[in-house]
């Protein structure tokens, strides 16, 4: 196996395990949001877009960089996105042949443009938040359900603690299209190899033209005869016919050509800079950055109208950063936590929000902010945290057992964490019934997710009275806003609080 | 405590009930009580004293027998707030069992709050299993722990998942703490069955009373033990509340018995009640699952 094939299985290896096993705890949260950062095309768009340069996408900066001096390094060797391409294209075994290249510098362009008017489209195409989302959202909950069934049909076998043993097993939404938009990806190697890093990546479109003059590129010297062997043979068309001149946009340095040169003559070393001025895609990807900006300016970011992780930021500025690489649903460990489709409008599709049914959100808990590369959502220290409000418990009566059925049910208020829910008697109503106190209710989603009904709770979590603050602290702002969080017990109650006429709750007369 | 200071502890606190003349066997054996009382500083000493009055561990664990004690283990509090059952409790119980030739003792429950918090704050985790050297507690809050079972005799619960190990046990140790419950007025070892059941939401679709007691048909405990050291006598179960330091421990073969007892005992929100005011123990005591006519029952108690 040669160096770059090493190289890039490492790469693709430390990367999925990276962002797989984010889900289960075992790697440091801000490792998981500096390599998903790392995307040279995904960092830009939200740093322009989120109009600030979190120290997260410093690896990408560094990319950058490098590619001036080697060229499309990134692509040929680092991306897991284009390791996994490689290894459709080892399957299809396509033809190497010359494709249009000029379409991924509009996309690029569009991603930037709308950047520039505050909307994050570059979640669409950025290759490490798809690659992220592949091990984070469908990769590791499909390993963990393995482990799952594996340790189940072992489990009567077990004794003592290993019979206790159990796997979490997560489970997400937008799964399908995951999965379907990569196999798309991977079946554009039916047409050629590495098509999608070629004419559609705007990551490859950003390194090609910053790879336009690297100091170290690929050289023909003079015992070439102009076979044209090495031509036919590159994987990305990036030489010319006659095997003489190469382009350095094009190449990812896999250095094929090398190998296959039967005098030798071509070889990758240290040449002086040379600018090529490359107008065309320059133009290409200034014009699509101006319909960008144009098309993304004209369309409003909605309301926040879903409940989002805590500590996520005011909603304009929330989906500006947000890269839907997936991160910190794979790291919530209650998997409440989930892509939406357009709970949050078509700006907001693949957005993290909370789904208290499926899990709760612990106070105590910020691994959404710890791994997410763009800080779209805060990394917060555990007090601030804790008055990081994500809406508000609101009471369904129709569905709910004691307004509606007359149950003396209190599941609502026996796990609430902040005591936000009374319960009171009310005229006509022969059981206590709850109540939410909004000042005192952090949107956990604790009731949410423990109501008896059957299908959605009869309380429910609504992005009402979310507190989401792009700078400052929350504590101060929650106190400033009135909001009363905490843990601390209120005032015992004796059984003198209630009047001597009224029996001890929940006893029959 | 190391484990060597636990056993001495215990060894004492046999030879104290023993050598106070509380415990002349054979007058046992003849007039063993439907309740046993216990009260006195020392939870675990109350403990073993109430069991022994019951004829000791060896009554109800026999060699090799297989043993589930199930506290209340389902918030993050210690013993004091009245939510869980006394670590020393607990512990007690399941040193005697080991005593008395268990092969094995597991303690479960199906926690409310976020599991490893229950089982490190409420002080069980680390004395039962310090206590008998091994991991015996557990929160069973994964569905794989769970087995369907159809309920006997039920009304209109037929059906749930129980907890495997309670259906793979020889011996079923009810151990709750004694708390109010502001839905069922209290919630001691029938109520707290529902530590053994996954699907508990559906309890409270078809109401709780009468499915507390189709699941206590089937799961029925060999021996009761009432941990009233800190009684919550308001805002339960969660708390808090108002905690009466009661000093007590109640055991009994009958868990109908042990919790109709602890009702008649303590004051709930400051009113004296009768057991028959709780709905779902005398719907257990009408199914015949136990008596809750504590006056005709016969009552041991002893002061420590």
């Amino acid at each position: 196996m040669s160096l770059r094939r090493v190289i890039q299985l490492a790469s693709l290896a430390a990367f999925a395990l990276v962002t797989g096993l984010a889900a289960w705890q075992a790697v440091p949260p801000r490792l998981v949001a500096w390599l998903v950062g790392a995307d040279p095309v995904g960092a830009l768009a939200s740093a322009v877009a989120g109009r600030a340069l979190p120290l997260s996408l410093a690896l990408a900066a560094l990319l950058v960089a490098a590619t001036a001096a080697w060229g499309r390094v990134f692509c040929g060797y680092v991306c897991p996105l284009g390791t996994l391409i490689d290894g459709a294209d080892a399957c299809a075994k396509p033809q190497p042949r010359r494709v249009p290249a000029t379409a991924k510098y509009a996309l690029l362009g569009l991603a930037l443009g709308a950047g520039a008017a505050g909307v994050a489209w570059v979640f669409l195409a950025a290759p490490l938040p798809l690659a992220s989302r592949l091990f984070a959202l469908v990769v590791q909950p499909l390993a963990a359900a393995g482990a799952d069934l594996g340790l189940d049909a072992l489990r009567p076998l077990l004794e003592g603690e290993a019979a206790f043993w159990a796997v979490r097993t997560p489970a997400y939404a937008t799964q399908g299209f995951v999965v379907g938009f990569l196999a798309l990806v991977m079946g554009l190697a039916l047409a050629a190899p590495r098509l999608w890093c070629r004419a559609l990546c705007p990551a490859g479109a950003l390194l090609a033209l910053t790879s336009i003059a690297p100091a170290w590129r690929r050289r023909v010297g003079e015992d070439c005869t102009g076979c044209g062997l090495c031509a036919a043979t590159c994987p990305t068309g990036a030489i010319s016919p006659d095997g003489r001149a190469t382009d350095p946009a094009e190449c990812i340095v896999c250095r094929t050509c090398e190998g296959r040169c039967p005098r030798g003559a071509a070889r990758f070393g240290w040449a002086r800079p040379r600018f090529s001025p490359a107008r065309r895609r320059l133009v290409a990807t200034g014009a699509a950055g101006l319909a960008g900006l144009a098309v993304a300016a004209a369309i409003p970011v909605p309301a926040s109208a879903a409940v989002r992780p805590p500590g996520a930021r005011p909603e304009p500025d929330f989906l500006a950063r947000c890269l839907r690489c997936g991160a910190c649903m794979a790291a919530c460990p209650t998997n409440a936590v989930q892509p939406t489709w357009f709970q949050a409008g078509v700006l907001g599709a693949f957005s993290p929000v909370l789904e208290p049914r499926i899990g709760y959100c612990d106070p105590d808990c910020n691994r959404c902010g710890q791994v997410c590369p763009t800080e779209a959502i805060r990394p917060l220290e555990i007090e601030e945290r804790l008055w990081a409000k994500t809406g508000t418990a609101v009471i369904d009566k129709p569905l709910c057992l004691a307004w509606e059925d007359r149950e003396r049910c209190m599941v609502c208020d026996e796990v609430c964490p902040f005591d936000a829910i009374r319960f009171e008697t009310v005229p006509g109503v022969s059981v206590a019934v709850p109540l939410v106190v909004a000042g005192r209710c952090t949107g956990c989603g604790r009731c949410e997710n423990a109501c008896p009904t059957e299908g959605g709770g009869a309380i429910v979590v609504a992005p009402d009275g979310a507190l989401r603050l792009s700078h400052g602290s929350y504590r101060e702002e929650g106190r400033r806003r009135g909001l009363d969080i905490s843990r601390a017990a209120p005032a015992v109650s004796g059984g003198e609080a209630l009047p001597p006429e009224q029996g001890a709750p929940g006893f029959l007369p | 405590m190391d484990r060597r200071t636990f056993i001495v502890r215990h060894l004492g606190g046999a030879a104290l009930v023993a050598g106070a003349g509380l415990l002349p066997r054979p007058v046992l054996a003849l007039a063993e009580p439907d309740l046993a009382v216990a009260r006195g500083s020392d939870p675990a000493a109350n403990t073993r004293a109430a069991v022994e009055l019951l004829g000791g561990m060896k009554a109800f664990v026999k060699k090799g027998a297989r043993v589930l004690v199930k506290p209340n283990m389902s918030f993050p509090h210690g013993p004091e707030e009245g939510t869980n059952t006394h670590p020393l409790v607990v512990q007690t119980l399941a040193f005697m069992c080991m005593e008395a030739g268990a092969a094995s003792v597991l303690v479960l429950d199906n926690t409310l709050a976020p599991p490893a918090a229950c089982r490190e704050r409420s002080g069980i985790e680390v004395m039962v299993n310090q206590a008998l050297g091994t991991k015996a507690v557990f929160t069973i809050n994964d569905g794989d722990f769970y087995r369907d079972t159809a309920l006997a005799g039920a009304r209109v619960m037929t059906r749930n998942e129980i907890a495997t190990e309670a259906l793979r046990a020889d011996v079923l140790i009810a151990a709750p703490t004694a708390k109010a419950h502001s839905s069922t007025g209290v919630s001691l070892s029938l109520k707290g069955m529902m530590g053994l059941v996954a699907d508990r939401n559906v309890m409270h679709r078809k109401g709780l009373d009468e499915t507390i007691a189709d699941l206590c048909a089937t799961l029925k405990p060999h021996l009761t033990v009432v941990d009233a050291t800190y009684v919550l006598t308001t805002n339960g179960p969660h708390g808090p509340g108002k905690v009466e330091h009661a000093k007590t421990v109640v055991a009994s073969r009958d868990p109908v018995a042990a919790d109709a007892w602890t009702v008649q005992a303590f004051p709930w929100y400051g009113r004296r009640c009768r057991a028959d005011q709780v709905s779902h123990i005398k719907r257990a005591h009408e199914r015949g699952l136990g008596r809750m006519d504590v006056e005709n029952l016969t009552v041991r108690t002893v002061e420590l």
